[in-house]
């Protein structure tokens, strides 16, 4: 019985999880949610903003990398199961990224 | 007994935990929480929030929340067991935050230096009409 409501919660959190994602995508491209603006650094700006843009390019190359790695593992080495590590290649891209987009958020003012 | 006891309990928990994320869920989807200006900017005095750009900063900062959240959600329950999260990850998800909160704090404060600057130079003109209207 315990095992069988443990097998309901995992699925319901699972569920409500991907239902969180699906309707937050959904108002996304329905645009209830703003995403336009994303690459300016103003609104009513014309031209894109470089490290606007490289930050752009950036973190998905990272966030998808690291989702690729941590799918891909094997789950049945011996000893606690730990999310796979980060490597610091990629943090540095990131942290560079990001102190460039910051650096130019400050700078423009 | 107990382990019947604490059988119901996980059940009761469980059902609870449910309920109120399915209630969270209805809600939103229901528009009774808002949530358009999840990725709009801190909008400036007098602006309302459906009229600001999309932030880039909370754009990765719930990118990188989800992605981080399911792949440990599903891990977990994949491996029976919560699964240990390494330091590089939390790195990750703080340089995510961080920038979050550096750019919100940038922006409002930068913002009222923009106003206080505006006010000034308009202080001395509004002086002499506020003098002129006096000597009438």
């Amino acid at each position: 019985m315990p095992a069988f409501i443990a097998k309901v919660l995992e699925a319901g959190l699972l569920s409500w999880m991907a239902l969180l994602i699906l309707l937050i995508g959904l108002r996304i491209l329905r645009g209830d949610i703003r995403v336009d603006g994303l690459l300016l650094h103003k609104e009513g700006d014309t031209s894109v903003t470089p490290e606007r843009a490289l930050t752009m390019a950036i973190f998905p190359v990272v966030i998808i990398s690291y989702a690729y790695t941590a799918l891909n593992m094997n789950l049945e080495v011996p000893g606690p199961v730990r999310l796979p590590d980060v490597p610091e290649s990629l943090l540095n891209l990131l942290l560079g990224s990001n102190g460039l987009y910051l650096a130019g958020k400050i700078a423009r003012g | 007994m107990s382990q019947t006891i604490a059988t119901i309990g996980f059940g009761v928990i469980a059902t609870i935990i449910l309920l109120f994320a399915l209630l969270v869920l209805w809600k939103i989807y229901n528009e009774e929480i808002d949530i358009s200006g999840l990725l709009a900017e801190t909008p400036p005095p007098g602006v309302p929030p459906e009229e600001t750009k999309a932030s880039l900063s909370r754009f990765q900062f719930l990118v990188f929340t989800f992605v981080i959240a399911g792949l440990f959600l599903l891990l977990s329950i994949e491996a029976g067991t919560f699964v240990e999260v390494p330091q590089n990850v939390l790195v990750l998800l703080g340089i995510s935050g961080g920038s979050y909160v550096i750019s919100k704090t940038v922006g409002p404060s930068q913002r009222k230096d923009d106003a206080s600057t505006k006010s000034k130079t308009a202080r001395p003109s509004q002086r002499k009409d506020e003098g002129s209207t006096k000597h009438e």
